[in-house]
């Protein structure tokens, strides 16, 4: 199913980590998939696509919730990449973004954990 | 910089309810251990630009992705809606 969705205005107050100058985003859906775009309006070099961590890793809101680091209603998305050759698609566990849509405010966290890894690598068809 | 010496089994206070204690020394390695609230980040520097680096090839790789993308339906699921305050599947 292929949905066009208006883009949702995001703001990091901190920024994005070590970048901290990234602080205005657009969020929106990208077509024919489950992904996500988020593009700054800082730089517009920055752009990259997002999965809903649960997705790569299930389970990751909820645990992430009981150790104290996401809220009720907060949504958790990963950072997704290229790397390799063949390239693969990997998912950026260890800096996951958590979203407060009621709020349109965002932030990202870096887990110091092995079972976040920062290149998590992310299941393809074929 | 604040330079402190510590011997193992001596702490150092960061704030009200921060302490880093000295565990122990192996050679030329320090053995923390951090006693911190759970809302307060502890994590190795390097993981940090690790993160960072990570974003900024997010950024460079998207053009590749979605090429990846396009002859697949990745992480099978329904296309996502922007999530809304009014959506309350959001979390």
């Amino acid at each position: 199913m292929s949905q066009s969705v208006p883009a949702a205005e995001i703001v990091f107050p901190d920024g994005l980590v070590g970048l901290p100058a990234l602080v205005h985003h657009h969020l929106s859906a990208v077509p024919e998939t489950a992904l996500y775009e988020i593009a700054s309006d800082d730089d517009p070099t920055m752009a990259f696509i997002a999965a809903s961590a649960d997705s790569v890793k299930p389970g990751t809101t909820d645990l992430l919730r009981e150790r104290g680091l996401v809220n009720e209603g907060e949504w958790v998305l990963a950072i997704l990449a290229v790397h390799g050759e063949p390239p693969a698609i990997t998912a950026n566990l260890a800096g996951p973004l958590v979203l407060d849509m009621n709020s349109a405010t965002a932030r990202q966290l870096v887990l110091e954990d092995p079972e976040f890894p920062l290149q998590a690598p992310v299941a393809q068809p074929g | 910089m604040l330079v402190l010496t510590r011997r193992a089994g001596q702490a150092i206070r960061v704030g009200p309810n921060v302490e880093v204690r000295v565990v122990r020394i192996e050679g030329d390695r320090v053995v923390l251990g951090i006693a911190a609230p759970r809302h307060v980040a502890v994590v190795r520097s390097e993981l940090v630009d690790e993160v960072s680096g990570e974003v900024r090839e997010a950024a460079d790789t998207r053009a590749k992705l979605r090429v990846m993308l396009k002859p697949m339906h990745a992480l099978d699921g329904p296309a996502p809606e922007t999530p809304s305050p009014d959506d309350p599947g959001v979390a």
